[in-house]
This record gives C-alpha cells, structure tokens and sequence, in this order.
C-alpha cells in the first residue's frame, strides 16, 4: 500500500517523459532545410491572410472530416492518389500549432491541396497569376455549395462565408459565376465574405510538395491531368 | 432488527446478540453516509442522464447529416464539423464522466465507512463541471473551438470544469486518505488513481497546448497521449472499479484472486499512458514513437487478460444471474466488451490492419467500442444498483429496463456494425487511386445510412432510460423488499441449471 501513490505517478510521469517530453526533444531540435543550390528555405512561416485563413479552418471543424498527412508508400494509397509529391514528414509542420493532422478522411487529404489542380486549368505551372485566380474561383464555388461541381459530394455547404446582396450599379468582380439551377435572383449576386477570402487563401498556400533531404519528392510535381481527374 | 430494538428497550449493553446488534449498529451507519452522500450523487447521475439524452439528439442529427449534408439548413451553428466533435465532449465529457464521477464517488463512500466533511464542495463541483462544459459547448458551436481530439472546448471552459473535477476529486480522494486502516479493495485504487491520472493528464496537456514556443507536430503527439490518457487512465479505469465492485455485491462471491487483480492495475498504470499515439501510423509523426505505441498497445493484451480472467472466473456458477438481475446483466455484458475491444483495439493498431482502417469510421467504431459498450454499459448497471439505494424504492418496471437495455444493446451494435462497415469501405477505397473522392463517399453511404436506424434505437432506449430515472427521482418507484429483477429468480436457475451444473464443479475447485 505504501507504493501505491509513488507507483501510479511514476507510472503517469514515464508515459508523460516518453510520450511527450523526449519526443518534444527530439522534435524541437528541427531547422528548416535551406537549399544549398538555390538558397531557398523551406518551410517558411506563413503569415498574413493564409495564416488567418488557418483560424477559419479550425473554427469550421473542417478537421472533423479532412487530414493534413501524406502517408508513406508503405501504409495505404496516399502518394498513388497523388494527394502529395512525397509523404510529409515533422519539419513540414514546424510553424504549426496546434497542427491539424486530422485522424478521419471523409473526404480526400488536404497537405498540399493548393498545389493540386482541382479547378482542372491543365497549366503547368499553378503559381501563376491565371491559374491561382481560376483555382480560387474553383475554391470559392466548391465552399458556396460543393454539389455544384459534384452532385453526390457529402460536403457540407459554407453558405454562412458568403453574401447575397443586391447589385448596385456594376456586379462586383468577386462575385460567384454560377449555373443557372444555383444562381440568386435575378439582381442579387453571391459574394465571398472575408473569412471566405482568408479561408481560400490558406487553402491555397497548402503545399508540402518541396523536396527535403529526409523525404523526397518523387516527381518535380503532381501531373496536372491526373490531378484534375481525381478532384471530379 | 429485533433483537436489537429488544436491547435497547432493556438497557443492556448488548451481550448475547452482540453479533447482530453489531450488524445493525452497522447498518445504520451504512444508512447514514448513503443518506449523507445521496445528494451529490444524484445530481451527478441526473447530469449524466441529461447529457446523454443531448448526446443521443445530437448523434441522430449527425448521422443524417453525414448522408444529407443539407439537413438542418447551411448555416454555421449546426454545421457538421462543429456538431461533431461537442457531440464527442457532450458523450466524454457529460454523460460518461458525469456518471463515473457518481459510481466512484458512492462506491468510495460505502467501501471507505468514514464521512469526510460535508460533500456540499461536489455539490458546487458538479455546478462547475456543467456550466464549464455548456458554455465551451456554445463557444465551440460559435467557432471558438480548437482542432485537439477531446482538448476542442477553449481552454477557459476548461478551466471552470477543472475548478468543478478537483472539488469533486479532492472529496473522492479524501474518503480514501481518512478510511480505517486496511489493505484497501482493488476498486478504490482504481478510483483514486484515475481521479489524479485525469487531473494531471488534463492539467499537462492544455498548459503544453498554451505554450507558444512549443510548434509542430508535437502538438498532435501531445494531444494522442491525452487521448490515450483519457479512454485507459480515466473511463477504463472508472469501468474497471465499477465492476469489481458490483459483480462480488450482487454474485455475493468474492474476487476470485486479488494476486490478479493488482498485477491488471499495475500493468494498466505503466502501459495505457503509451497506448494513444498509433492512430498517426506512416505519418509525420517519428516511427520510433509509432513503434513504442504499437508495442504498448499489443502488451496491454496482459491486463486485458488478467482482468478478464478474474472476472469470468469469479462469474463461474453465476452466469444465469444475469438473466434476471439487471445490474449484472449490463455490467457483465460490459466486461465482456472491455475484452472483446481491447482485443480490436490491438488489432487496429497493426500497421497491417492501419494502413485500410486507420483514419476510416473503423476508428470512431472502436472508440464506441470503449466508451459505449464497455463503459457506458457498466455505468447503466452501476445506476441501476445505486438508484434504489439513493431514494429507497425499487425500478418501477423490468419491461421499461428490457427495453433499456436491447434499445442500447441493438443500437450500439449496430452503429459499431455499420461504422466498421463504412470505414473497411472507405479505407479500401481511398487506397485505390482509381476510384474518386464522390465515389468513396458513396462507397460507405449504404452503411452509414444504417447508423441513423442504430442512432434511432439508441435515442429510444436512453429516453426510455431518462423516463425511468425521473419515475425514481419521483420517488414513484415500488416500494418492496427485493429488487426488481427481470425474470424470477428461481426460474432462471432452472433455465441455466444444467449449463450450471456442469460449470459447478470447476467454480468450486
């Protein structure tokens, strides 16, 4: 009796040391990986509108249904899927708190859905001006009511991120182009609201597709038709 | 009672029946601290009953709108991924603990005999548990909620239901402290022990989530080890009291080896804390602590068994008690799922199971698994054998505890059935780059429509349940000398007797 108090803190202290303080350890000595070639940094920590974009992912539970993970090659079809150039690995996440891994995928993996070709653009390069707009409006219509683009989808709609208001004089550029079955009545247009803004932002800015020394990219990036298949 | 009442007409000091007049004294006494401790403890199951009857709307509401997103509108507050993870806090939080904190603290107060202070602190703990947890609840609905597995309430709601968890844990414990001097029962170890494993566990995991130094995927390691905390340090550890306690008072057989039943606490204590982190297999997270975990895991195999052998064999000659007593019927069919989940719990974190049905619905199924069928279901039969005891009547109908208790059997069974089901599907499917996203969801959308029956037959038997409580709270109950029991006695002896006869022999051995 006498080692029952000292025993069960001994038996929480070494599963906290083991869990939590020598993986923190172990996992805080991490740098980014700074290309010697090229001098590029990677990861660099996200700031401004995608950063706030990450808030409004949180606050809409979208990690009750999405991950943010690239498993390896041996545990399951994540890298075939193409959901990322490679598996992500602890330094991707380095800036991120809390991380949002997710632990269920009712609909595909996110890691590095800013670099896969959804709105099926067919560009090589997604970086460009062009082929970002297009994505986002892609982005913006997917939010507004995901059966647009996919009638089965299960996603819920995020009809609370946007607006409908009257147009007054000239329709406003942001506002959404859509099919006549899901357009507002006539006069009204259907505009993001700023989280909506932030939250394509920071969907956009998801990319853990550079190459690091501990993980590398199978192929420079994810062939775009491929891509685009997969997103339909 | 009458040879006692005689003694105190005659003034004697008790001489000849000292025996029974000690028993009586005793139970007076008895009478007494359960009288004291009546209170609070049925404010802590009324909790729990109410939580559970929102747990139960909730999950209906969540089964439909996995199938129909459209349901209940688009609007922010009632969107999916809100709903879903204050569900999880309203079931672990509300309901399953609300319970556990109630079994723990009368089963401590009858196995301690002593009477610390006045329990008017739980009264005031169990304000703060609620309110603590209401207001996180409509802050997480709002959108203030974090993205940490059963950490998602803002951590000042956590704070008033940690002021609430240690008043409450401060009085449980002191029972223990201030007990006559003995060697203790293996019910009360548990009960303190997971009492200060959830404070710690609480208290270390939301100051490490607070730090702002601390980035990365630490973050997500630190909020698996407080998940694995949270189902093997607190509600196995509440389950497992539970049953010690309620299948020796209602077999009356003691425990059959006490040897077994510290050496399945001992390895409980160094193993569950390793248990939680499996659930990141291949991903970011590094392998040896994957690795760690898995091993853990596949070890708790040994209190598993060790508890499980204690328990069946202590049951031995008294299994047809179960056709008739509801106590043990739901608290022995719960042990008999601590088995059987332990056992699938060990099998997911396989990587050769993981790699299908990791992050699919099979992992919610398992988590059912724990908290429901084995968890839940013996804090039914604990409520089952306090309630009678707290308002001194009897269950009014063995019809309405049947339909308790297949509403929740059925209902459980066939949410972890279809659950299970849907992820092997998903699992599969996203492994097979060929088949779409829409197509996946698809795959899994027969048997996720099956959920919203199970969901159904679940929210029937817990209102059936809460029907019931409030007739006991009434004081509506039956007023009679024996329990109400859900068949005769004596003719569920014979029912089971040749199975029992066989059986005997060995029980006695």
């Amino acid at each position: 009796m006498k080692h029952f108090f000292p025993g069960i803190l001994a038996a929480f202290l070494i599963g906290w040391l083991g869990q939590v303080l020598l993986p923190y350890n172990a996992l805080s000595r991490i740098d980014p990986f700074v290309d010697a070639d090229t001098n590029e940094i990677y990861p660099v920590n996200v700031a401004g509108i995608a950063n706030q974009g990450r808030d409004v992912y949180i606050a809409s539970g979208c990690i009750s249904c999405h991950t943010q993970q690239v498993r390896a090659d041996y545990m399951g079809g994540d890298l075939e899927r193409q959901w990322g150039a490679r598996r992500t690995v602890a330094r991707d996440y380095m800036y991120e708190a809390p991380v949002l891994l997710g632990t269920l995928r009712v609909g595909p993996d996110l890691a590095s859905v800013g670099a896969r070709d959804l709105a099926g653009t067919g560009e090589a390069d997604l970086s460009t001006m062009v082929a970002q707009e297009k994505l986002a409006r892609w982005h913006y219509i997917h939010l507004y009511n995901p059966r647009i683009l996919s009638p089965d989808s299960n996603m819920p709609a995020y009809k609370w991120l946007f607006e409908e208001r009257e147009i007054k004089g000239q329709p406003s550029v942001n506002a959404l182009n859509l099919p006549p079955a899901f357009a507002p009545k006539p006069g009204y247009e259907i505009v993001p609201k700023p989280d909506a803004e932030k939250l394509v932002g920071y969907l956009l800015s998801l990319n853990k597709n550079h190459s690091l020394p501990e993980a590398k990219a199978a192929a420079p990036a994810a062939s775009p038709q491929a891509g685009g298949a997969a997103a339909k | 009672m009458s040879a006692s009442s005689e003694t105190v007409i005659s003034g004697k000091p008790p001489s000849v029946s000292s025996a029974r007049s000690a028993d009586y004294v005793e139970k007076l006494a008895l009478a007494e601290r359960d009288a004291a401790i009546a209170l609070p403890v049925l404010l802590l199951f009324a909790s729990a009953i109410i939580w559970l009857v929102g747990w139960s709307v909730l999950n209906f509401i969540l089964a439909i709108k996995l199938v129909s997103p459209g349901f209940l509108g688009d609007g922010s507050f009632f969107t999916y991924g809100r709903l879903q993870p204050v569900a999880t806090n309203i079931f672990t939080y509300g309901w399953a603990s609300c319970a556990g904190m109630g079994t723990a603290l009368w089963v401590m107060a009858r196995l301690c005999r002593v009477r610390v202070g006045t329990p008017f602190s739980v009264l005031i703990g169990t304000a703060f548990w609620n309110t603590g947890l209401l207001i996180g609840i409509i802050a997480t609905q709002a959108g203030a909620g974090r993205a940490l597995k059963y950490l998602e309430l803002p951590v000042w709601s956590q704070l008033i239901m940690f002021l609430g968890f240690a008043l409450i844990a401060i009085y449980v414990i002191g029972l223990f402290v201030h007990r006559p001097p003995g060697p203790g029962f293996i019910s009360q170890f548990y009960i303190v022990a997971a009492f200060l494993w959830l404070g710690w566990s609480l208290l270390a995991a939301n100051i490490f989530a607070s730090l702002p130094w601390v980035r990365g995927v630490i973050t997500a390691v630190n909020g698996a080890w407080f998940a694995g905390n949270f189902q093997g340090l607190w509600f196995t550890a509440l389950g497992l009291a539970a049953v010690y306690y309620l299948i020796p008072k209602v077999t009356g057989k003691a425990i059959h080896s006490y040897y077994l039943a510290h050496l399945g606490f001992w390895t409980l204590a160094f193993l569950y804390p390793w248990t939680g982190l499996h659930q990141y297999n291949g991903g970011p997270i590094p392998a040896w602590l994957m690795t760690l975990s898995i091993v853990a895991t596949t070890l708790t195999i040994v209190p598993v068994a060790t508890v499980a052998v204690n328990h069946h064999v202590t049951m031995v000659g008294s299994h047809f008690m179960m056709h008739y007593s509801p106590t043990l019927r739901f608290t022995v069919a719960g042990a008999m799922c601590y088995t059987a989940s332990a056992v699938t719990g060990i099998l997911l974190a396989q990587r050769s199971v993981s790699h299908i049905a990791g992050m699919s619905f099979a992992g919610v199924a398992q988590d059912y698994f724990v908290l429901y069928t084995f968890f839940s279901f013996v804090m039914f039969g604990a409520i089952y054998f306090i309630m009678p005891r707290l308002v001194r009547r009897e269950w009014v109908s063995a019809q309405l505890i049947k339909f308790h208790f297949w509403g929740a059997a059925y209902g459980i069974g066939l949410t972890i059935l279809f659950l299970t089901v849907a992820g092997l599907f998903q699992g599969s499917g996203w492994n097979s780059a060929v088949i779409r996203p829409v197509m996946v969801a698809q795959m899994a959308e027969a048997p996720l429509r099956g959920t919203i029956l199970a969901a159904f037959l679940l929210l029937a038997g817990h209102a059936v349940f809460a029907v019931h409580f409030i007739l006991m709270v009434l004081r509506m109950g039956q007023v009679s000398s024996e329990p109400t029991y859900l068949a005769s006695p004596t003719a569920s002896y014979g029912y089971y007797e040749e199975e029992e006869q066989e059986t005997h022999g060995k029980g006695a051995a």
